[in-house]
Parts: structure tokens; C-alpha cells; sequence
């Protein structure tokens, strides 16, 4: 690899070949604002459509300006990054994304923490010379993600994680020009589409158009009332993320001043999800050790590999791409939820209070919790074990509302006797953490014996699928660990093709693991904040003196004065849950339809699907031939409903939201039915010029519809087209295949004429 | 039909095939008017020519076919006279056409009712019809040959060679026109690099908009090391006003075919794609027809004549997104994903489709291929000017009176173009503007009447050569309303990828539609010039770089036209709605009612006898009244 020379206003810069102009300004102090990019190396998250141009630099000998972060340094370049030419493009191009967006900044959830508002503070933005429309949309209120889709800047981040990295595709960009936006299919509620809710889209939006759910005003009236029990529970990766927020370097775990945090806000209890994780490792360990004794009798229904299931992510990942998977999902529930059983059940008792006047607030670094505590198997007669989450930034907000001095705090303890935690159920923030947890405890409890080393190397680090064969005395054990839900979907692929041989398996969902969830403070695209977290954890698990789950002495008291033992009947009916098959429309399995005449849905008739998947079978099912198949299925239906797009995403293997994105983006596409006679109106410049406009005029007049309509008895609907290319015979109008040309507002008559006669 | 399997094969059709056109082919320079006597060898035969294709098909020139075929087995004529479906001859305004070989007798607007006459009059009476000839306005006379007319004289076909002379579905046709042999010839004869040495001294640069050197294009796209590689054909042909593609791939769909095949085998691609508009139904059949034709003759597919060269073409369809002319977006509308442009570099010849290396060239300038390489690179580069070798085919459209398709060679004046071959502005009105290049170029006015049209010149002057679209605009058409027009095609086609056009566009069209409707402020003016070059500057693709340039363009040309609509709130042309009033001046009126009843809307009232009076809320300011009054008495403002 070469070096290249360039320069950048006037400073002479030499960086390897490949390096973007970006970069190489970096590398000098000169720091070009960007809006849309972003990059996290170790995550292969790479969003770079070169679209905002914010960034765009002047390169001499180019006639355009040219985006930064996509150009590529070549030997002796001269760039400006500033000069008046540049400077103007710059803040005119973000006064013309301001003008499109709502001036809401004081009430706004990204108030402070906006990359917009930075940039156009960096900018000097002081009037919007260019006002205008402003395009709007729907809000989107889900259990754990809000969409307001007006602050959209389509910087196209969101939907390159939901696709590129989670293999998901709830999200994709869908209509065309300015009113494009990033959405599900039909811009459906997400509810009711295939978002697992990780989260990982609202960690990256730059502006507040994602964001969580808010559970803030519900649990600020919970601690004001008197008559509760409010009692806080914290997961690992919380601890390790708080402290940035407060100024505090972001390498710390900040443990004893969050929980004099969490009394200074009011709760009256503050336990460690760190426990309720070292009893998961029981739970879920004894239940490895049980699959693997089937494996090793030969029995047939060993359900090996063994998943983890603390991640609601990827148990919704797996419920709606991969119920056939859900037998090998662990039974167990996740720590935050075994707390809350846990809570409500032996807490309540000791407290002699009923389970009612409990109330259990989860702090957690992810958005997927507050769904997953709604779960059906979570409450007992309406009363959930867990009542509220409050992600890592709500903590934030509350700690605030305390008038808190966060750095001046004193260190305080968790309350017992669900307070004490081993390292193995710190380190359950980190990919990987999980899996290296469970063997510590794992190993001792089948060999009978100490594991030999206590750090476990290889299940660490940022490697998207790790895979690993630990030696349980003799016995080679396989694990695999996926962070991010495009590897779990590799790990789940090759379980399905008898491609691996695992006998256990981890996911999180977030890239990172839980330390980058969707509820934690916000990157802003620095790796750096995601890595310091990680080992942060690991630190605070290696100075503990007791690092094994099952070593955790309040963890065996519990099972000696309540639970019995792991996997016993009681833990069973309190720790332990099940699944369902979800499966949505994700084109990734044969799905199941529910097509009801409810709703307006439309009931397509078996030999109509027959058709369908036989149009696309022409194509090999092949999702480049998407275009030629949807003009083929069009042709066939006459438009294309949503039924016939979900068949379409099932049989190509892509997601709804893609199929939609293409079918909203092409003109030729309808998703209403048209006339028996659809009429298009070219108004091409040459037909334009020769009056085309008053003959749409006398079509519009005599029909009584506008453009875009049909006629209440079905037979015409109006169009307009944008050249046939017979522009010689101009104005031309098309009634269905039928070609006339030469129009005049005075021919329109006969024209209709010629068709109510057939 | 045999095998083609070697060049030899294909020289041996060739030279049985020849006499079919040795017909159709006769003396290009008659002397005027003068008595033609058919040669000996053609045995009195003759053959009627129809297009039958684009407007012309529109126009039934199916049924005129059939007339015709009937008309001359009534004669008695079958063994006489063939009926030849082909492409387009151009002269839309006059179409349908019939033309009559070998003695060069073009008739014109022929209806099907006429089939009969004609036969009979041309053949039995063995005179020509008078009637159905073109009647040269100027001239006040008859032009039977359409080498004498002054729509024709000008025009050097190369690109359109073949259309009107073949039925585009025979592929026996091409081949008698030595269709294929610059294949067999590079083939056989040529490496790759010589036969890219060849295009690059022609001159040939691309026909689509951009001017890109087409041989330059296929040297790098050779030298690319990623495989495999493929070649794409751009049949997206956006701009409206633009059939110029259109007439290409309808009536010699094999030129463009064996143009794919000879830049496989100089890229190294086996794959050809042709991306062609839906809105195009005929054009891809044709294609399809062709396509297969050529397969079985073995002109496509492995091994073509006997060499080691492999190459199959398949067809993409676009789905209504004038952004997908763009070769980025096109490509990733091949690829089943929305048409949205990506930064470039990388270029398609670099990292296309799939990421591999892809050709991607226009229509018409892959049907100048095969005849580059017969007549050699030295023929062609003496034909256009220094920077712009060779002819463009142009499709004249708008308030001119021959509408349709033409082919110059470059360096031909405004002025030849709309006053020679188009025969003047459409009823007698004032030639005003004539925009070049679509929603991408800008307007040329009467100052550029001698401009040479060339890529550079055009461009020099605010506009661009584009596709070739040419839209004459007259007195009656307010350049603000034309500016207006084409922002709001371009708000709607923009593909919302990029901020500049996403919202810079919606911007200017907002300013535009605040102008037009009388709200405007100079200030506006000077936003729109402002915005238009950042939106131009800043652009992620050809779409926003120059969806700007019809705004500045009219701007630079015809500012006192913006001025007047700011100032004065008055649109000088009569057609912005807001600013025009139609008025009934009571002194004149007579009360005649005429009026009242051409009005559309019934915006008129009035009694017999009595003023009457048009209510401008009702009014759609359409002019029917001002066109029917006969007393004067209705004026505009």
C-alpha cells in the first residue's frame, strides 16, 4: 500500500492509499462537519451515502464540490475545506434541511444532545432564507421505540443498521423526492411489522426522530406515592455507562454512586440485576448440563445447542425468523425478569406486603426490555413482576430532576438480600460475558471440579461470531457467540443447515452486546465509548473476590430458603417461561397468511397465489429480478395490495419494507386498482407545449375525477405520464394500451365515446 | 434458418440478401422533379414502405397496412408490389407515411381510406397522387422525392441509417444491410484494443446527455481487473420531448444488439443488459424479437462465428423514474432496488453492477458503432467539428411545423435546424425559445440562432446537448411557466437521496409557483440564481447538478419576463393564470353570444344584444373566446 501527498488548505498531508478526505483532514485538526456519515469499525457498521453534503470540500480541476467522507486522496490534490465558495454550499444546504424540519428544539427529546443542532450551531445558522413545506408523517408510538418522523433527515443511518447489520429490515426508505422517508412497509406501526425493538436505530439517529419509549412520568407518580414499595433493579452495563454522562471518565463503573443515585431519587430499595444474573447461570446452567446428558444418552430431543434467552431482541429475532428454533431457546427468563419474580414473590413476602404494592423499575441500557416486561408470561393477574423500564438516558433525566451533584455522590451499597453479585454476572454486559459466566459455573458443576483458569479469553472481544471449544475435562464443549442480529442470523443459518455443531449458543442483539444498547448515552459514532465500556466491566469483574455464580452466597440462600433448586418445580413456575411462533411476513421462511376480508384486507384465491409464485419461480425467486416481477404481478392483479407484496417479499427472501420501498418509489407501480380503462395523460415538455394540459382540463371536467382518481362506476381512471416518446403527434393520451394522438380538448368526448360503446 | 457459424457464412447471406435492398436504395440525388424510370434489374417491381411504428402506429398505420395489401390484391398486383412494415422516417408531422421505392415517392398523412386511391392511381393510372404529397409551404409546391425537401436535404443518417428502409423484425433485412459484419469483422480482424483504438479516433462521445468519450469509456472499462464484466445499454430515455432512442430500438433494434456484442468483446464482458422504460411496450418486443432472431442465427450466444467469443443480451425493465437514466441509479434499478444515485467515483466502468466492472452507454450511441467500424474512424471524424464528430439525431417538438426526428451532422446551426428542416414556427407566430437538452438543459434564444450545435457550444451558452430533445417554444409561451414546468418534473422524478435536490429543488419550484401566481418579490429572483447554483454545485448526481438550469437559463435570457411577473405581476405571454385577465371590451361587444358558447367553464354571461361579461374566478384563461370573437372586442392582459 502506497502513501499519496495531498493538500489540505494549504497544509500538506500524506496518508496511505485509500484513505478518504475526511480521514486525511482529521489527521491535520481540520475537522470537516458531518451530519450524515458514520462509522464504527469493529461493528462493520459503515453508513456512507454521501447524501446530507454537509461535508462537501473544493477539490481544484473538479468542477462540482465533492462529498469528503466518500472521496477518495489522490497524489497531489488540493483541497479547501472552507473557503466562501464552500462555506456558502454548507450553510445553505443545512439552511434548506432546517427548512424541512420542525422548530421544536426547546421541547425536543434530542434537545442537547442533537447532531443537527450542533451543526447548524458550528454553522452560524441565523436565518432560513429558503422556507417552505415541510414534509409530515404520522407519529409512531410502539411498547418500547417512538417514531417522529417529521425530524427525519434522511441520513439513511437507521436503515442501514435494520438492514446491513441486523438483518432485519423493519425500516427502508420508501415514496420518492420529498416525501421519501425511512419506514416499515405501508408505514405501518412498527408494532406491527418485524422490529425486534433493539433499539440499535434510535442509538444512532443523529436527530430526535427515534427515541425510546418514555416510562419517566409513570415512575416519577409511582415514587410519589406513598402507599408503593418502589423498588429499583440495575443491570451491569448501566453502571458502566453512567458516569460519561456526568463528566466522569467513561472507563469507570460508577456502581456506588448509582445506587446513592437511585435513593437520592426516591426508591426504596436498589437491587443488583447482577444477582438475578448469577442466578440465570444457575438456572440456565443446570439446564445446559440437563440437554447435554440427553445429547451424550442419545436421546432424541436434546434441544442442543442451547440459546440464551436474556436478550428479548433476539428471542423476538427468533419467534418471528426462527420458530423452529424456539425449542432450543434456554427456558430461563432473563435476569431482569427473574428479579422481578423474584421481587414480587419472596421480597413481597419478607416485607409482608402484597406483591400489588410492589412496584419493581428496571434501569436497563435497552429498549427491548419495556416490551419484554409486558410479555404475556410476566405478570401474575395483571400485576407484572416488572412494572416499569427505564433506560440508561432516563436514569439520566431522573438523576437531573434529584438535583443531583453526580460526581460529589458517596459510594453506597445495594440493599440485601438481592444486592450481592460474583463478576461472572457483571460481566453479562459484554458480548460474550454471558457465555464466559456460564462456564465458570457450568464446568464446576459437571466435572465437579474449580474451572482452571477464570478468565476466558477467547469468548471476548468485538468478532461479530466468535466460536470457541472449551475442555470440560475431556469433554470438548462448543460454543458460539453472536453480537448483532445479522450474525445471529449467520448462527441460527448454520444450526438450521447442520452446518455447525454447538453445543451452546449466545446472541445479543446489539453490536457490542448490552453495553451498546439502544437506551445507553449516546456514541455519536465513537468506538472508542463502546470498547471502554467493555472493559470497564471486565475490570470490575476481575477485582471482585468472588467471580463464579454459584459461588454467590446470597444466591444459595435464596434457593435454600425459597427456590429449592435450579430447575426444581418452583423455579420453575417462577424463573422459567415459554415461547411462541410469531413468525411476520420476513421473507426468510414460508409464511403463514391471514387473509381476512377485516380491515379491508383483500382475500386472494389460491389459484391467485398459485399465479403469484409462479411469476416469481420465472425469476429464480431472485430478488434483482424484483422490478421485472412486480411489472409481471401487477400485470396479473392490475395493482399491487399488500397481500400481493407480502408474497412477493416471501417468495424473494427480502423484507415487506423492501418490496414497499420499490413498489412507492417507480411511477409505474399502483397500489390502488384502476379504471377498466385507465387514461394517461402525457405531459411531457413537447405535449405540454401543444396544450396538453387543457386536454387533462376536459378529461378532468367531463369525468368528474382528478388525477390519481377513478370513476365511482370503475371504468375510467386518470393518469398523467411523463413521455411516450411519440412526441411528434403531440399531445398524445393513452386509454390503456390504446394510443391517441394529435389530442384536442375537443376530441376528449369521442375518445370516452369509443369506450362506453364496447 | 441456418446457422450463421462463421464470417463467411454471414458474407454469403449477405450477397444473397442484397438484391431485397438494392431496391429500396436507389440514386440520392435525382435531379428535381425529373421522370423516373425503374432500372431493369428491379423487373418492375416496387415496394410501399410504412412506418409503422410510434405515432405513426398510433395513427393506424396498422390498418393503412392492411388497406394497402388488400387494395393491391384487388389490382391483381401481389406479384408486383410488396407492403413493407418499417421504422420511423422521421417526419412525424407528416405521418402516416408511405413511401414508394425504387422511385422515391414519399406520401404523406395517408389515412387508410386513401389505400385504394393510391394503389390504383400510383400503379394502375401510373400517376402520382398529388393529394397525399407533401406540399412545401414555402415553395407553394408539390416535393414528391424526400431528397429534395428541406426537411431531409440537410440530414446525413447514420445512426438512423436503417429506419425506414427495414422491417426492424426481419432480421434478413439488417443482415442485407450489412448488419452484423462489423462484428464478424472485429472478430475476426481486430484485437480489442485496435477496434477501441478506432472508436477513440473517431471522435464518437456519448449520445445520451453527457458527452463522455465513448471509446475512452470502453478502454477503461477494459482495463478494469474485476470480473465478470458487463455491458449495459441505457434505454431509459427520461426526457420528455425525447423519442430519439425510441425510433432507434423500433426500427433497427439490431444495430444496437451487434454494437453490445463488438464492446463484449473489447471489455471483455459475455453479458449484455438493456435497461428499457416501461413506457416503451413496443420497443421492448421488438427488442425481444430481435434478440432471439439473432440467437438463432447464432450472431448471439456461445462461440459467435466459429470464435471463442461467448455473449448474451437480456432485458431489464425501468418502471417510470426519469432518475434511472442516470447510469448509477439505472444500475441499481437492475439491481431490484430503488433508483437512487451513488457518489461517483467509483464509475460504473470501475464498480457497476454487482460491483463489477459495467459499460454502460446510450442507444444511439451504440447505433453508430457498426458503421464506425465499416467506414472506418477517419470517414467519421471528418463528419461534425473539432470537439463534436459525427451527427446527433434530434427530435424537434413543439410550436414548429415538420415535428420530428432529424440527424445532422454536428456544427449544423440553430437557425438551419428551425427554419430549414423545421419549416418555420407553427402558424406564423414569433420563434421565441427552443430548449435543448430537457429538464437538464437550458433555453436557447434568438441571439443563438448561429450558434454550431456542438456539446461545448451549447453548453458555453447555459444549456446542454442532452438526449437531444429540441422544444421550439413561441410568443404565446411564458419562459417563468416553462421554468416552472420543469422544476415541478424534476421535484417529482428526484429521487430525495441528496438534500441539495431533495429539498433545494422543491425550494426553487416553490419560488417558481409564488411568481407565477403573482405573489413573487425580486428578492425571489435573486434566491432562485442563489439557490440554483448551490443546487447545482452540490448535487449528488446529473439530476440535481442540473435541474437548476432551466431556472437560470431563462433567467440569464429572458429576465424582464420575471421582472414583469415580480414587479408588474403581469405575465407578457398570456399564460400564467394568476396574471392574466381576459376582458370584454363593452364598446366592442355586440352581444353576439358566440362567446359565451365556446366557453368551456361557462365563465361568460350576457344576454343577446347585450355586453357580456367573463368572470375571471370562473375563467381558465384557455383563449378559446379571444380566438372566436369577431368583433376585436376581447382582450388579455
Amino acid at each position: 500500500m502506497g502513501t499519496i501527498k495531498l493538500t489540505i488548505d494549504n497544509k500538506e498531508v500524506i496518508v496511505p492509499e485509500g484513505t478518504t478526505i475526511l480521514e486525511a483532514s482529521k489527521s491535520v485538526g481540520i475537522k470537516i462537519p458531518t451530519l450524515c456519515f458514520m462509522k464504527l469499525d469493529e461493528l462493520h457498521y459503515e453508513n456512507s451515502p454521501g447524501s446530507c453534503r454537509i461535508c462537501v470540500v473544493e477539490i481544484a480541476g473538479n468542477k462540482k464540490l465533492m462529498p469528503s467522507c466518500k472521496t477518495l486522496c489522490a497524489e497531489g490534490m488540493v483541497v479547501r475545506t472552507h473557503n466562501p465558495r464552500v462555506l456558502n454550499a454548507r450553510r445553505t444546504i443545512m439552511e434548506l434541511i432546517l427548512s424541512n424540519h420542525p422548530f421544536e428544539c426547546l421541547t425536543c427529546r434530542k434537545n442537547g444532545q442533537c447532531e443537527l443542532q450542533n451543526v447548524a450551531s458550528e454553522l452560524g445558522i441565523r436565518e432560513i432564507r429558503y422556507p417552505g413545506e415541510k414534509s409530515t408523517f404520522s407519529p409512531d408510538v410502539s411498547p418500547a421505540i417512538v417514531r417522529d418522523l417529521d425530524k427525519c433527515i434522511m441520513c439513511r443511518r437507521c436503515e442501514t443498521m435494520c438492514n446491513s447489520v441486523q438483518s432485519v429490515g423493519a425500516i427502508s426508505a420508501i415514496n420518492r423526492g420529498f416525501n421519501s422517508i425511512i419506514s416499515t412497509g405501508f408505514g405501518e406501526d412498527i408494532e406491527l411489522g418485524n422490529c425486534t425493538y433493539c433499539g440499535q436505530c434510535v442509538a444512532i439517529c443523529p436527530v430526535g426522530a427515534l427515541g425510546g419509549k418514555s416510562s419517566v412520568d409513570q415512575v416519577l407518580d409511582v415514587l410519589a406515592d406513598s402507599s408503593k414499595v418502589v423498588v429499583a433493579q440495575t443491570a451491569p452495563a448501566v453502571r458502566t455507562a453512567l458516569g460519561k454522562a456526568f463528566g466522569m471518565e467513561s472507563d469507570q463503573v460508577v456502581t456506588g454512586k448509582m445506587v446513592s443515585a437511585l435513593r437520592a431519587i426516591g426508591f426504596n430499595y436498589v437491587f443488583d440485576t447482577d444477582f438475578a444474573a448469577d442466578l440465570t447461570i444457575m438456572e440456565e446452567g443446570t439446564e445446559l448440563l440437563g440437554r447435554l446428558t440427553h445429547l451424550i444418552e442419545g436421546k432424541a430431543d436434546a434441544r442442543i445447542p442451547l440459546m440464551t434467552s436474556c436478550c428479548p431482541g433476539w428471542v423476538n429475532f427468533v419467534e418471528q425468523n426462527y420458530p423452529e428454533l424456539i425449542d432450543n431457546l434456554s427456558t430461563a427468563k432473563s435476569p431482569q425478569q427473574m428479579m422481578g419474580a423474584v421481587i414480587k414473590n419472596y421480597f413481597a413476602k419478607k416485607l409482608n406486603r402484597p406483591r400489588k404494592d410492589i412496584v419493581v423499575v428496571s434501569l436497563m441500557p435497552c429498549l427491548a426490555k419495556k416490551y419484554e416486561c409486558m410479555r404475556e408470561d410476566m405478570s401474575v393477574e395483571g400485576d407484572p413482576d416488572v412494572n416499569y423500564v427505564l433506560y440508561t438516558r432516563e436514569l439520566v433525566r431522573l438523576i437531573r430532576f434529584a438535583n443531583v451533584d453526580f460526581q460529589s455522590l458517596p459510594e453506597s451499597d445495594f440493599d440485601s438480600p438481592l444486592g450481592e453479585s460474583t463478576g461472572a454476572g457483571t460481566i453479562f454486559g459484554a458480548t460474550g460475558g454471558v457465555m464466559e459466566a456460564v462456564v465458570r459455573t457450568a464446568y464446576s458443576i459437571y466435572t465437579g471440579k474449580p474451572a482452571p483458569i477464570i478468565d476466558f479469553q477467547e469468548l471476548r472481544g468485538f468478532e461479530g461470531i466468535k466460536k470457541a471449544t472449551i475442555d470440560f475435562d475431556g469433554v470438548q464443549i462448543k460454543l458460539g457467540i453472536a453480537h448483532g442480529l445479522g450474525n445471529a442470523r449467520k448462527l441460527a443459518e448454520s444450526i438450521l443447515n447442520g452446518t455447525s455443531d454447538f453445543h451452546a449458543v449466545e446472541v445479543m442483539a446489539c453490536p457490542g452486546g448490552c453495553i451498546g444498547g439502544g437506551g445507553q448515552p449516546f456514541h455519536h459514532g465513537d468506538m472508542s465509548v463502546i470498547k471502554k465500556r467493555a472493559a470497564a466491566l471486565y475490570d470490575a469483574d476481575r477485582q471482585k473476590s468472588l467471580r463464579k455464580s454459584h459461588e454467590n452466597p446470597s444466591v444459595q440462600k435464596l434457593y435454600a430458603d425459597f427456590l429449592g433448586t435450579p430447575c426444581g418445580p418452583v423455579s420453575h413456575r417462577l424463573l422459567h417461561t415459554h415461547y411462541t411462533n410469531r413468525r411476520k411476513i420476513v421473507g426468510v421462511y414460508p409464511v403463514y397468511h391471514e387473509s381476512t376480508k377485516e380491515n379491508g384486507a383483500i382475500c386472494l384465491s389460491a389459484s391467485t397465489i398459485e399465479s403469484l409464485k409462479t411469476i416469481c419461480g420465472k425469476f429464480n425467486n431472485d430478488p434483482k429480478e424484483l422490478i421485472n416481477i412486480l411489472h409481471a404481478v401487477q400485470e396479473l392483479v392490475g395493482y399491487l395490495p399488500k397481500e400481493v407484496q407480502e408474497i412477493v417479499a416471501e417468495q424473494l427472501r427480502i423484507p415487506l419494507s423492501k418490496v414497499y420501498g420499490v413498489v412507492t418509489f417507480y411511477s409505474f407501480f399502483t397500489m390502488a386498482p384502476k379504471g377498466k380503462y385507465p387514461i394517461s395523460v402525457c405531459l411531457g415538455t413537447a405535449c405540454y407545449v401543444r396544450g396538453a394540459e387543457k386536454v387533462l382540463d376536459e378529461f378532468k371536467n367531463l369525468l368528474k375525477i382528478k388525477v390519481g382518481e377513478t370513476t365511482a362506476d370503475g371504468l375510467f381512471s386518470l393518469d398523467c405520464l411523463r413521455c411516450v416518446g411519440a412526441c411528434g403527434f403531440s399531445p398524445v393520451v393513452l386509454v390503456g394500451k390504446k394510443v391517441y394522438v394529435r389530442m384536442t380538448p375537443e376530441k376528449v368526448r369521442d375518445v370516452l365515446n369509443d369506450f362506453y360503446s364496447l | 434458418m441456418k446457422k450463421i457459424q462463421t464470417p463467411a457464412d454471414l458474407q454469403q447471406l449477405y450477397e444473397s440478401l442484397r438484391k431485397l435492398m438494392r431496391i429500396r436504395e436507389t440514386d440520392p440525388n435525382p435531379e428535381e422533379n425529373s421522370d423516373f424510370t425503374s432500372p431493369k434489374e428491379f423487373q418492375n417491381k416496387s415496394i410501399l414502405l410504412v412506418c409503422g411504428r410510434g405515432g405513426c402506429k398510433a395513427s393506424q398505420s396498422d390498418m393503412l397496412i392492411e388497406k394497402l395489401q388488400s387494395a393491391i390484391r384487388k389490382e391483381g398486383l401481389e406479384e408486383q408490389i410488396q407492403v413493407i412494415l418499417t421504422g420511423c422516417f422521421g417526419f412525424c408531422a407528416q405521418g402516416p407515411i408511405v413511401k414508394v421505392v425504387p422511385d422515391n415517392t414519399f406520401y404523406v398523412q395517408v389515412k387508410p381510406e386513401d389505400a385504394d386511391e393510391l394503389i390504383h392511381t400510383h400503379f394502375v393510372k401510373k400517376m402520382y397522387l398529388e393529394r397525399l404529397l407533401y406540399l412545401d409551404a414555402d415553395r407553394n409546391q408539390v416535393i414528391r422525392n424526400p431528397e429534395q425537401m428541406s426537411f431531409y436535404k440537410p440530414q446525413m443518417r447514420i445512426a438512423l441509417r436503417n429506419c425506414g428502409m427495414i422491417n426492424p423484425e426481419s432480421i434478413d433485412e439488417y443482415i442485407a444491410r450489412n448488419g452484423y459484419a462489423a462484428l464478424a469483422k472485429v472478430l475476426t480482424q481486430s484485437t480489442p484494443e485496435e477496434v477501441i483504438q478506432e472508436i477513440i479516433e473517431s471522435g464518437l462521445r456519448g449520445r445520451g446527455g453527457g458527452g463522455f468519450p465513448t471509446g475512452l469509456k470502453w478502454q477503461i472499462t477494459r482495463k478494469a481487473v474485476k470480473s465478470p464484466k458487463y455491458v449495459v445499454c441505457n434505454a431509459d430515455e427520461g426526457d420528455p420531448g425525447a423519442f430519439m432512442d425510441r425510433s432507434i430500438l423500433e426500427g433497427d433494434p439490431h444495430s444496437v444488439i451487434e454494437a453490445m456484442a463488438i464492446n463484449g468483446y473489447c471489455t471483455g464482458a459475455t453479458r449484455g443488459l438493456v435497461y428499457i422504460r416501461a413506457e416503451y411496450p413496443m420497443a421492448v418486443e421488438g427488442l425481444r424479437i430481435a434478440i432471439s432472431q439473432a440467437t438463432e442465427y447464432g450472431l448471439l450466444g456461445k462461440n459467435i462465428m466459429g470464435t471463442d467469443f461467448s455473449f448474451d443480451i437480456d432485458i431489464k425493465y425501468g418502471a417510470g423514474a426519469f432518475v434511472c437514466g442516470e447510469e448509477t441509479a439505472l444500475i441499481h434499478s437492475m439491481e431490484g432496488k430503488r433508483g437512487e444515485a451513488t457518489v461517483k467515483p467509483p464509475f460504473p466502468s470501475e464498480e457497476g453492477y454487482l460491483g463489477f466492472p459495467t459499460n454502460v452507454n446510450n442507444v444511439e450511441t451504440f447505433a453508430n458503432i457498426p458503421t464506425i467500424i465499416l467506414k472506418g474512424a477517419d470517414w467519421y471524424n471528418k463528419i461534425g467539428t473539432e470537439k463534436s464528430k459525427g451527427t446527433k439525431v434530434f427530435a424537434l417538438a413543439g410550436k414548429i411545423n415538420n415535428v420530428g426526428l432529424i440527424e445532422v451532422p454536428m456544427g449544423i446551426t440553430l437557425r438551419e435546424i428551425i427554419y430549414g428542416i423545421g419549416g418555420g414556427i407553427k402558424n406564423g407566430k414569433k420563434f421565441k425559445a427552443i430548449q435543448t437538452g430537457g429538464p437538464s438543459g437550458g433555453c436557447l434564444t434568438e441571439k443563438h440562432l448561429d450558434l454550431p450545435i456542438e456539446y461545448d457550444t451549447l453548453q458555453a451558452a447555459g444549456s446542454m446537448m442532452g438526449s437531444g430533445g429540441m422544444i421550439v417554444m413561441d410568443e404565446d409561451d411564458c419562459m417563468v411557466a416553462m421554468a416552472q414546468f420543469y422544476l415541478g418534473f424534476t421535484v417529482e422524478e428526484s429521487c430525495g437521496k441528496c438534500s441539495p435536490c431533495r429539498i433545494g429543488n422543491k425550494r426553487l419550484f416553490e419560488i417558481l409557483n409564488k411568481i407565477t401566481s403573482g405573489k413573487g418579490t425580486e428578492e425571489d429572483l435573486r434566491k432562485l440564481r442563489d439557490l440554483g447554483h448551490v443546487i447545482k454545485d452540490t448535487s449528488l448526481c446529473g439530476l440535481g447538478q442540473t435541474s437548476p438550469n432551466p431556472v437560470l437559463s431563462t433567467l440569464d435570457n429572458f429576465y424582464d419576463e420575471y421582472v414583469a411577473h415580480v414587479t408588474e405581476q403581469r405575465c407578457p405571454a398570456h399564460q400564467c393564470r394568476d396574471l392574466t385577465v381576459y376582458y370584454i371590451n363593452p364598446k366592442k361587444c355586440t352581444g353576439c353570444t358566440l362567446c359565451a358558447h365556446v366557453c368551456p367553464v361557462h365563465a361568460i354571461v350576457g344576454e343577446r344584444k347585450a355586453t357580456h361579461i367573463i368572470d375571471p374566478n370562473i375563467c381558465i384563461r384557455c383563449g378559446s373566446c379571444l380566438e372566436k370573437c369577431r368583433f376585436g372586442a376581447i382582450y388579455v392582459y
